[in-house]
């Protein structure tokens, strides 16, 4: 096996795959990549067998020549060195050779590498997902989903489950849930053409390597599923994820249809306001903070901790409905939903300092953010 | 002069009644055996007061004839053996023949029992058969003990708490019912029913019939087999850990023994899996020939001794070993139908180009295939007690007075030790400290004027934040508690939930506010605000356990349990890479702790190598 590439290309290619590679892993050979090389061009592979992605560097794009193949091949080499070698190359052509034994000479300027090689043989093979596309979405919007409900997924592995986020397709619509059972954030994605029914379990950690991944395109990208595995295809990439087992518990039942008291209030103020208020508020105690309404004009965010001091700032709301209220509750997961909803007017409705609360954007249904309060008393 | 007496029948048996009988458990556990040894396969076993007031063991076994049921009260009178050479071969649980007649001497018996031809029924009071006639002829034995220690009031007054009593008897039944999944049995107190198993001879069933079916499920099997022996049954994945080995069942030809070194071996099999004094909850089946393990050591037939003991040993840890190392690591390889054509556009040939011939795909992991604890593990282990330098081993063991020491109260403990002859004054102020560095990313390295000094850093966080949430912990205040969207849902045996039903006052009070939910789980609504996030199962989990394990648990102790646990999770762990600023940061902090010398756990924080230490090493000086 013997071709020469463009540098700048290849350590792109490595970067996105080496995201799914980690040091740490039961499989010795998963701590490398995989790179298969024919005429068409390279692929990489790298996976830590919960994820995996390949990527695939074209030999010409757009009529430029990324890559001259002279032999075919396939080898596996260790990610991190292969890695940090293409990065610190002096030129940006490279030439890699592989003899017989998986001996790789990594040729560049006036350096030369040799590096063992492993059989690529041995490399496990991709998971099996054959299935026919889902449905597929533009990739910026992919990443909005993402970034609007994977914060709220649970850290803990006590119920696996918790740890990923729920997507269920279902009358022309995916509807993403993430929760922790502090709070849950949900979205609403209207999608096309689609009559089928699924519902997953997506790791959160796999759904923030793949917003790394993703380019803020326009560009589709393919959703692929099944009951093990779900596959994300955009134009060169690759991205499996395993899914997480388990019933996912049925959280549309937990969502307040009615409320009692409703604030409407600039989202990006009130972020502002809970983020200086959480100052004072010790991380031990989860950070929370009081919120109060002042007659139908008015809130109060504030904070008391006795050894620290206490703060109380005044905010000017858009409309307060309903009846008086006082609540108490953790600032991040305050702050974390408003950063979802993302600077608009958000609607806040409440059901008593008890109850479960939740907040929309004012001007569209797509996003819910639900908080679950502190008891004070 | 004629002052010795042979003791009349009553009294000698009362005496031995002592080492048989010592509390309603050992009732049950006579005669249940004795209901198993008859053969039977469905066991009932029925309790008023914690059995002081009742025991009834009611079996479908062979029953006796009139004679033998009337023979059954004397002393050594048994079916089971009948010559010394029968000592050796035993395979009933029974042998002694002295079960019966004990527990008659100090209760009230009523015994009926068929054969299946006629039916006998006994009376007995203190030991003297009071009435016998005629019973039903269903075959089996019905026995019912009443007014335990009913004459010896001694006997009476030892007697514990009724929850106590009781959550022996369960946990016995346990026991039976896991050494003999194929019988069925039933344990009822005051119409309670506290155990039920269907005898379908499954142990999984009974595994889910006793700590829940959560439990069972996390529960994997092993087996070995030497020449002499056999080992069976199942033991929980490294994720499942109890604080004290009572989880752990060693049965051998049948019979529940304590054998501490086989409790050792599986703990050894579980190595780096298991955090520091924590135990898995297992099951282990040995068999044998009967005259390799002799049982005839004490009267209650607890105690085995086993020989060739150090290979049954091996094998055991060895099985349990292999087991786990299965259960955790293994991938769970996707088989691959080969059935559909792939499609055939540009994505798909760019995929074929790049699969490998082979058949294998990459391999799925389940969550728990992450060992958890095995860095913790590392962690616990880190901090040598003995504070010697393992790299300088020779020179240091010339020169043994030249030891580094933990430094301060350390200590404290072993005044007597006259090894460490150097002055140590205990109430020394906690050194002025330059930090130097980190070795492995996990010691800070930190000199003074009179020498140098390791510090654990996790050790050292621990402390620090053991005393704050010490403090924490104090402040009544759990009021503030984060309400939850789905409740924690916490699995527990029946005689834990048991007892954890008399303990929910005592975890309200640090906040906690378990509710019941079915015979044997509990959930929780909402926590206390100060737990970490994402770690509020295990925090209560703790707590439930130190309620669980330690009888006499009291508020203040569960709050320092807490906050113990608390500091734990909330620390830096070793390997762990910190800036010149963190470090003398964590080195300031840590001067102002109230016990800076020492971690929550009692382990060494710091160690004290002096400038004398140092030329000694060197042999500068002599
Ligand atoms: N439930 C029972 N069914 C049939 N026989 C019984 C039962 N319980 C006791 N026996 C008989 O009574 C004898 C004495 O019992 P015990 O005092 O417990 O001595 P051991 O069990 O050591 O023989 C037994 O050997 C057995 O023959
Ligand atoms: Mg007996």
């Amino acid at each position: 096996m013997k071709f020469e590439i463009m540098r700048d290309r290849l350590l792109d290619g490595l970067s996105d795959v080496m995201k799914a590679v980690s040091s740490k892993t039961a499989i010795p050979i998963l701590t490398g990549v995989k790179m298969d090389v024919s005429a068409d061009g390279i692929s990489l592979t790298g996976s830590d067998s919960d994820i995996t992605i390949q990527t695939f560097i074209p030999a010409e794009e757009d009529g430029k020549e990324i890559l001259r193949v002279s032999e075919g091949g396939s080898i596996v080499l260790q990610a991190r060195v292969f890695g940090e070698i293409i990065r610190k190359l002096p030129t940006n052509e490279v030439e890699i050779e592989i003899n017989r034994n998986f001996q790789t000479h990594i040729r560049s300027g006036k350096s030369e590498f040799h590096l063992i090689g492993l059989d690529p043989l041995d490399y496990p093979q991709l998971p099996d997902v054959q299935e026919e596309e889902l449905f597929s979405i533009p990739a910026d919007l992919l990443k909005t989903i993402i970034r609007e409900t994977v914060f709220a997924v649970s850290t803990s592995e006590t119920r696996p489950v918790l740890t990923g986020v729920h997507w269920e397709v279902k009358d022309g619509e995916l509807v993403c849930v993430a929760t922790d059972s502090h709070r849950l954030a949900r979205r609403k994605t209207k999608l096309q053409s689609l009559q089928e029914e699924h519902s997953a379990v997506i790791p959160g950690r796999s759904l923030n390597e793949l917003n790394k991944i993703l380019h803020d395109s326009a560009d589709p990208v393919e959703v692929v599923m099944t009951s093990q595995q779900v596959l994300f295809k955009s134009r060169n990439i690759l991205f499996f994820s395993r899914l997480l087992e388990g019933n996912y518990p049925d959280t549309s039942r937990l969502i307040p249809s009615e409320h009692k008291t409703q604030v409407t209030v600039n989202g990006r103020a009130l972020l502002q306001a809970i983020d200086r208020a959480s100052l004072l508020a010790r991380e031990e105690r989860n950070n929370i903070v009081r919120f109060t309404t002042n007659g139908s004009e008015e809130v109060e965010v504030s904070s008391n901790s006795p050894e620290i001091g206490k703060v109380e700032e005044q905010l000017a709301a858009g409309a307060i409905e309903g009846e008086e209220l006082k609540i108490s509750f953790s600032a991040k997961f305050m702050m974390d939903a408003l950063k979802a909803i993302d600077g608009q007017d958000v609607v806040i409705q409440f059901t008593g300092a008890m109850r479960p609360f939740i907040l929309r954007s004012a001007l569209d249904d797509s996003i819910l953010q639900l908080i679950l309060p502190v008891r004070t008393y | 002069m004629g002052r010795i007496r042979l003791m009349d029948e009553p009294l000698s048996n009362k005496i031995a009644a002592g080492e048989v009988v010592e509390r309603p458990a050992s009732v049950v556990k006579e005669l249940v055996e004795n209901a198993l040894d008859a053969g039977g396969m469905k066991i009932e076993v029925l309790l008023e007061e914690a059995g002081l007031l009742r025991v009834q063991v009611i079996d479908d076994g062979n029953g006796m004839d009139s004679e033998d049921a009337e023979l059954s009260f004397a002393r050594h009178a048994t079916s089971k053996i009948s010559n010394e050479h029968d000592l050796f071969r035993i395979r009933t649980l029974g042998f002694r023949g002295e079960a019966l007649a004990s527990i008659a001497s100090v209760s009230k018996v009523t015994l009926s029992t068929s054969d299946g031809t006629v039916g006998t029924r006994i009376q007995a009071d203190g030991g003297r058969i009071t009435g016998q006639s005629a019973a039903a002829l269903r075959k089996g034995t019905d026995i019912s003990v009443e007014q335990l220690f009913y004459n010896t009031p001694a006997r009476l007054k030892y007697m514990k708490t009724l929850q106590t009593e009781l959550g022996h008897i369960i946990d016995l039944m346990n026991r039976f019912a896991l050494s003999r999944p194929e019988v069925a049995f039933r344990l009822v107190h005051s119409g309670k029913v506290l155990l039920e198993t269907a005898g379908s001879g499954d142990i999984r069933r009974v595994l889910a019939d006793i700590y829940g079916v959560q439990t069972a499920r996390k529960m994997i099997p092993f087996e070995g087999a030497t020449h002499d022996y056999r080992v069976s049954g199942f033991i929980s994945l490294p994720e499942i850990t109890r604080a004290n080995k009572n989880y752990v069942s060693i049965f051998v030809n049948g019979r529940w023994v304590k054998h501490y070194a086989a409790v050792r071996a599986i703990q050894k099999a579980y190595h780096t899996y298991l955090p520091i004094e924590r135990y898995p909850i297992a099951v282990i089946r040995i068999e044998g020939d009967p005259y390799l393990t002799d049982v005839n050591v004490h009267p209650s037939k607890q105690q085995i001794r086993l020989s060739k003991e150090a290979e049954l040993l091996r094998l055991i840890e060895e099985a349990v070993k292999s087991a786990i190392r299965n259960a955790v690591k293994a991938p769970v390889i996707e088989k691959k139908p080969q059935q559909r054509q792939p499609r055939r556009d540009a994505q798909l040939e760019f995929w074929k180009a790049a699969s490998s011939p082979e058949e294998n795909s990459i391999p799925v992991q389940t969550p728990s295939d992450k060992p958890a604890g095995q860095v913790t593990g590392e962690v616990e282990q880190a901090p040598p007690s003995s504070g010697k330098l393992p790299s300088v081993g020779e020179t240091a063991s010339s020169y043994p007075e030249a030891e580094p020491e933990p430094v301060g109260g350390w200590s404290e403990g072993d005044t007597s030790d006259g090894e460490s002859g150097e002055l140590r004054e205990e109430a020394k102020p906690f050194p002025e400290l330059e930090v130097v560095g980190q070795v492995h990313g996990t010691y800070i390295v930190a000199q003074s004027k009179d020498g140098f000094y390791l510090i654990d850093q996790h050790a050292a966080q621990e402390r620090i934040k053991y005393e704050f949430y010490r403090e924490k912990a104090g402040e009544v205040d759990s009021s503030e508690r984060q309400t939850l969207l789905l409740p924690l849902t916490f699995h527990y045996s029946r005689d834990e939930a048991y007892r954890l039903r008399h303990s929910l006052d005592l975890l309200h009070s640090s906040g906690v506010f378990l509710e019941e939910f079915g015979d044997t789980s509990f959930i929780v609504r909402e926590h206390p605000a100060w737990f970490p996030e994402g770690a509020e199962q295990e925090t209560i989990e703790g707590l439930i356990e130190q309620v669980l394990t330690d009888r006499k648990t009291d508020v203040k102790k569960l709050r320092e349990e807490a906050a113990i646990m608390m500091s734990c999770k909330r620390s830096i762990k070793a390997n762990h890479f910190l800036q010149k600023h963190e470090m003398e940061r964590l080195l300031a902090d840590l001067k102002a702790a109230d016990q800076p010398y020492t971690c929550p756990h009692g382990r060494p924080v710091i160690i004290h190598f002096t400038s004398y230490d140092l030329e000694k090493m060197f042999k500068r000086v002599m």
